[in-house]
């Protein structure tokens, strides 16, 4: 079954390479859409069913962690999986955002095998 | 705290675009740079200035492509930006611990020509530069001061 990923990151640069990264990790992917902060997050994930989200902390606009509550708080998002991908290294916040529903924590840089093994234990408890 | 930088920006350079870079004098230059906010027990700024040609460069080999394609010169600030991003959230605890609580802003990205690059550095409470094949790059730390 292939699955249908959201990248949400305010570099367009991460954002390719975390396409890369995902068309290289041997995932089974149907389609990649992306959003430059929270705000766009959320207008793609009311119109777009998603499998799994990947998205950084510091974004303009809406940063990630409001993104996290923003989907808690709708039921129609709450039980899409987020992996958050960010360069912060805060323990009290990484526990803050597991408590929050996160489901993994990846520190940048990124390699395709830690978003393969990331997202193929997210996916496979769908 | 320089020694952290050297640490972290040798290893992030190296890992991500396969640059390897030394320690060396700074003669200033014009060039590109992303400096971020931080805020933990401190409140400061962390910026990273290069050449552009070294920006191309690290953008063409983050992205996996030619140095000469347009996709990575229309990439090339946005490469110093995340080289900036990923080096200061590691900084951040290296310095002040790994316990601490802390917050980046989002990088901020300008031009800067030679003569405004050294009012920069003269005005930083501390900065190291390095050779990268040939081209510079400078790491700018400023400490806000309470009065």
């Amino acid at each position: 079954m292939s699955h249908t990923i959201l990248i949400v990151d305010d570099s367009p640069i991460i954002r390719t390479v975390m396409k890369k990264s995902i068309l290289m990790s041997g995932l089974d992917i149907g389609s990649i859409h992306f959003a430059g902060n929270g705000e766009e997050a959320l207008k793609v994930l009311n119109e777009q069913w998603i499998d799994i989200v990947f998205a950084d902390i510091n974004m303009p606009i809406m940063s990630g962690l409001e993104l996290v509550d923003k989907m808690g708080l709708d039921p129609m998002l709450s039980s899409v999986p987020v992996v958050i991908v960010s360069s912060m290294n805060d323990q009290l916040q990484i526990e803050s955002l597991k408590k929050a529903g996160v489901k993994a924590y990846i520190h940048k840089p990124v390699t395709p095998e830690v978003l393969r093994d990331v997202a193929m234990q997210i996916l496979g408890e769908l | 705290m320089i020694e952290h930088v050297v640490s972290r920006l040798s290893a992030c350079i190296e890992d991500t675009a396969f640059i390897f870079i030394t320690e060396t004098e700074f003669e200033s230059f014009d060039a590109v740079c992303a400096t971020i906010s931080y805020e933990t027990a401190v409140k400061g700024s962390f910026s990273l200035c290069c050449s552009k040609q070294l920006g191309i460069i690290l953008a063409a080999n983050l992205l996996g492509i030619e140095e000469q394609s347009n996709e990575a010169e229309a990439n090339y600030q946005f490469a110093v930006a995340e080289i900036l991003n990923i080096v200061g959230g590691m900084l951040v605890p290296d310095i002040w611990g790994e316990t601490i609580s802390y917050s980046l802003g989002v990088p901020v990205l300008t031009e800067q020509n030679s003569a405004q690059l050294l009012e920069i550095v003269k005005n930083s409470d501390e900065y190291v530069c390095f050779d990268a094949d040939g081209e510079p790059i400078l790491f700018i730390i400023h400490e806000d001061k309470h009065d």
